[in-house]
């Protein structure tokens, strides 16, 4: 994410001008996934959205650390784009809202965007961590069959035959997604110092290892 | 060999110690404190329990909590504790040329739209404070000039191994 998204020059600019920038190490973070160490130089290797989501959390906050969007694991450009400018949005509109009625802002903008993106009010109102309560992901997606495509042979009429039915990595990704709006509407405005001293509800409890296909150095 | 735990556990400790303490001997002229008008030095600003503590100058001691401050006497606050929190910083970035203070007068973007006071046209600048970003987000004068804060929660370091 470092050596792909953050070099683009339009996020670039994007967080420079219209955001305020904080990291922070999770490393000794129970919480935190584990990860071949890989230097700024190192080449990028091949990730899809929401991969090593227990390695890097992308949270926006409120001058006041109030968390009112959370994107987990890893971004392409155009994906950090999209959420900077959900997020430059949403902040904007939170500034012309009363006190009172934030939270509820939060809770709807986070719920509308799920819809756009095909998401079902049954999916929305789940209980729980999706991805770490293990809940199947091909269920994610928007008119698929729940029979696993892992099944030889299991498609669903219309498509070929041989063809997976559900693709799992757009399943993964959508089940972040969800996770990750989930947790903004079940806790808006969470502070960022809650948060940091319990991120499991975003993050999960499970522990993850993640590796790019660039390898590292081990180091 | 400085062993990493040290390192961690001393940016934890400065994350988990969650208040700012003032030293800059800097008396504002807050407009309602109580009630009342008051000239006051900016002690302490706790961000886990939403706190600033005044001093008067007549020696007392006021916790006054954020949320009961008006929209006025809270950036006069928050500019008093960037002005302590930064003195240090800015000094470095003045003595680096390639390194743009981000408090310039606010620019014109692209449109013609004029941009938060504070914003960066330079370089990102990457925070690892998070009461320093929160001092930052603040606008100057208007609640329009206040900017998002970004969070990058990363396992390892930003600009080293990750």
């Amino acid at each position: 994410m470092r050596t792909v998204s953050f070099s683009q020059p339009q996020v670039q600019q994007s967080l420079s001008r219209d955001f305020v920038c904080f990291t922070t190490s999770t490393e000794g973070d129970p919480t935190a996934g584990q990860s071949i160490r890989h230097r700024p130089q190192d080449p990028a290797g091949q990730c899809i959205r929401g991969n090593g989501q227990q390695n890097v959390q992308t949270l926006f906050l409120t001058p006041e650390g109030e968390i009112f969007h959370a994107a987990s694991g890893y971004l392409s450009p155009e994906d950090l784009l999209t959420e900077l400018q959900f997020a430059q949005k949403l902040f904007s509109e939170l500034k012309e809202t009363q006190p009172t009625d934030r939270a509820d802002l939060v809770k709807t903008s986070h719920r509308e965007r799920l819809e756009k993106i095909g998401f079902t009010a049954e999916q929305i109102d789940a209980q729980g961590n999706l991805l770490g309560a293990g809940m199947n992901m091909q269920l994610l997606l928007p008119g698929s069959n729940p029979i696993s495509s892992f099944v030889p042979g299991a498609t669903p009429a219309g498509q070929d035959a041989g063809k997976p039915a559900v693709d799992p990595f757009a399943a993964f990704t959508r089940g972040q997604i969800l996770t990750d709006h989930k947790f903004c509407i079940d806790r808006p405005l969470m502070s960022a110092v809650k948060f940091e001293k319990d991120p499991t509800p975003l993050v999960g409890n499970g522990k993850s290892f993640f590796m790019s296909s660039s390898g590292g150095n081990g180091g | 060999m400085k062993p990493r735990w040290f390192v961690f556990a001393l940016g934890l400790l400065a994350w988990a110690t969650s208040s700012i303490h003032a030293s800059a001997d800097e008396y504002i002229k807050l407009k309602q404190i109580q009630g009342q008008p008051l000239e006051a030095r900016v002690e302490q600003y706790d961000l886990g329990e939403q706190t600033v503590t005044l001093t008067a100058r007549d020696g007392r001691e006021i916790v006054v909590a954020v949320a009961d401050l008006s929209a006025q006497d809270k950036r006069l606050i928050a500019k008093a504790l960037e002005r302590q929190l930064f003195q240090k910083p800015k000094a470095k970035q003045e003595a680096r040329p390639e390194a743009k203070p981000a408090d310039r007068p606010a620019p014109l973007d692209q449109a013609g739209v004029k941009q938060p006071r504070g914003a960066n046209k330079g370089p990102v600048v990457w925070h690892n404070n998070l009461k320093q970003a929160t001092t930052q987000a603040l606008g100057n004068e208007t609640v329009q000039d206040d900017r998002p804060i970004v969070w990058f929660r990363v396992l390892g370091d930003l600009r080293g191994l990750m």
